[in-house]
């Protein structure tokens, strides 16, 4: 069905559990390593969703940021304003992401390349506003702290430890699911779109339909691993939605290599790595992300993961 | 007619591009449109195949009136165009490029089963003759292939009308031959092709009727033989210069 054989599923889900069982003993290497791990896991997801749009609907999108952060602030404040548990409220912080999705894909849906990247970005600039302005509600910049972890039952998910476990199987399932309908047939007609558009109408596809779907799954799996930082950081604050974040995240899908699904999950390892050790260079972080993507995009298109893919055929001969 | 434009008038400003153009085209025939370069003959397809909005006239199809329709609704009521500069999905397979249109017809949720929606693909790249390049990127295929492609990603939307917008154009001698026989089977398949062309070898070959656009205007509409002898055709293509009277 949707255009996936299971022979197709069945290959895709062996690779997965390989990864899946060489992570197994990482936090044997101690909580900082864990942490990183964790952190990679989260924004390998965001990555991953925002592929689903710039990767294969060729739509450019530079506030991703926003629909991380309204992920977060939906099951935080559900869990500590409502009693509603953060399983459920991050369930319901990836929903509430991808209604924004929703409301910022329709209007945008004529906008093509720099305007809706433009569009995109303003939508991001105004959660943040709205994060610190509403601050009857989200605390404004002070940030929200003390947010509570997820339940685990007889686990403690406050332990990284047992939370790396519970965040590498959420991200197996998320991005395993966003790589099965990048390949199903939406998947390949959200791609007619982004190689071009008026031949895509002219076969029948319904074009904004299939937009507006990329935005709405895109920022559902963008609004889960907003929840699920929420409940790791046990704090939240507007900066999630800052330009600045919204262009990490491409970074990482662009420098990983866009159109591939896996590319983002390299890009996002590579970043947040990149990121610990430029620590004492912060302020220029960006520069750096800069000169990569120059980098990357004049010798390999097709990010790390195009790059990987080169050596190995080189390898093989 | 399973065609039918009454009064179509395009203006782009001061432009009057397509100017009170009516045409019938029967079922099963080659319709064959043509006329010097800026002519109107693309603007006009693009009017019929909803990309334009006509300032006036209508547009039936089988009975239908669909003017003002989406391009993707009038594809897939079995309508359907190619390009004159060629759009394959460069970056996909040359068999994800047929399968797109397969899934948008026959159901991307339900329907057609992934099997039988492959076996159909390949049936029409068989028939365009480019099963050898199934699993190629489209943008590694020369010219005259994605031209093929480019006829077999419109079949597999299954239409009724073809349109055609200069499928033999920048082709070599032996890939315009190619081209004009798929063309032919296609007809033979039952489908009605129109197809805007400026090689004569190409209109001669495959269309049963023309009808000769010129300054947005027809001018002449008949057999090719007809519209060959045809006064006004000789000027507009050659000149007043050349103008044989009498």
């Amino acid at each position: 069905m949707l255009g996936i054989t299971g022979d197709l599923a069945l290959r895709i889900a062996k690779y997965y559990a390989l990864a899946f069982i060489l992570l197994l003993p990482l936090p044997l290497a101690g909580d900082y390593v864990t942490h990183l791990a964790i952190m990679i896991m989260l924004y390998s997801i965001t990555a991953a969703s925002l592929d689903i749009l710039v990767g294969y609907t060729g739509r450019l999108s530079l506030g991703h940021a926003a629909f991380y952060a309204i992920g977060a602030y939906t099951s935080t404040l559900l869990s500590m304003n409502l009693g509603v548990s953060p399983w459920v409220g991050i369930l319901a912080g990836g929903m509430l992401a991808s209604l924004f999705g929703l409301v910022l894909g329709i209007p945008s849906l004529k906008l093509r390349g720099p305007y809706l990247a433009i569009s995109t970005l303003g939508f991001g600039v105004i959660v943040q506003l709205m994060l610190i302005n509403l601050d009857w509600l989200t605390r404004g910049p002070l940030g929200i702290p003390g947010i509570p972890p997820l339940p685990g039952g007889p686990l403690d998910l406050r332990s990284k430890f047992s939370f790396y476990y519970v965040a590498l199987m959420l991200t197996s399932v998320a991005v395993y699911t966003l790589h099965m309908i990048s390949r199903s047939r939406i998947g390949k007609v959200l791609m007619s779109i982004r190689e071009d558009e008026d031949a895509a109408l002219s076969v029948g596809v319904n074009v904004p339909l299939f937009k507006v779907l990329a935005f709405i799954i895109s920022t559902f799996f963008a609004g889960l691993s907003g929840g699920l930082y929420a409940h790791y950081i046990r704090y939240i604050s507007p900066a999630m939605s800052a330009l600045s974040e919204s262009i990490s995240i491409l970074s990482m899908t662009i420098i990983g290599g866009f159109g591939t699904l896996t590319g983002p999950l390299m890009g996002a390892a590579m970043l947040t790595i990149l990121q610990e050790l430029l620590r004492p260079y912060l302020e220029y972080r960006y520069l750096i992300y800069g000169a990569l993507i120059v980098i990357v995009m004049k010798f390999f298109p097709s990010g790390i993961y195009g790059f990987v893919q080169f050596l190995s055929r080189k390898v093989r001969g | 007619m399973i065609l039918e434009a009454q009064g179509v008038i395009k203006r782009f400003g001061g432009l009057v591009a397509v100017d009170d153009v009516s045409f019938g085209v029967r079922e099963r025939e080659v319709f064959g449109i043509i006329g010097p370069n800026g002519a109107g003959k693309t603007t006009l397809f693009n009017v019929i195949t909803g990309f334009y909005k006509p300032e006036k006239g209508r547009i039936i199809f089988q009975g239908v009136d669909i003017t003002g329709k989406k391009p993707n609704e009038i594809a897939r009521i079995g309508l359907t165009r190619t390009w004159q500069i060629v759009k394959p999905f460069l970056g996909m397979k040359v068999l994800d490029n047929v399968l797109v249109p397969i899934y948008v017809k026959r159901g991307i949720l339900r329907g057609i089963s992934e099997r039988e929606a492959i076996e159909r693909a390949e049936e029409i790249l068989e028939f365009v003759g480019l099963s050898h390049r199934r699993d190629f990127l489209a943008e590694t295929l020369p010219q005259g292939e994605r031209k093929r492609l480019e006829i077999a990603r419109a079949l597999a939307t299954e239409p009724k009308l073809l349109m055609l917008d200069e499928p033999a154009g920048g082709l070599t001698p032996t890939e315009m031959d190619e081209v004009m026989e798929v063309v032919r089977k296609v007809r033979e398949s039952g489908v009605t092709v129109i197809v805007i062309e400026h090689n004569m070898r190409v209109v001669t070959g495959i269309c049963e009727r023309i009808m000769v656009l010129n300054f947005g205007k027809k001018i002449a509409e008949g057999t090719p033989e007809d519209v060959a002898r045809n006064e006004e055709v000789i000027k507009a293509y050659l000149g007043e210069r050349f103008h044989v009277g009498g």
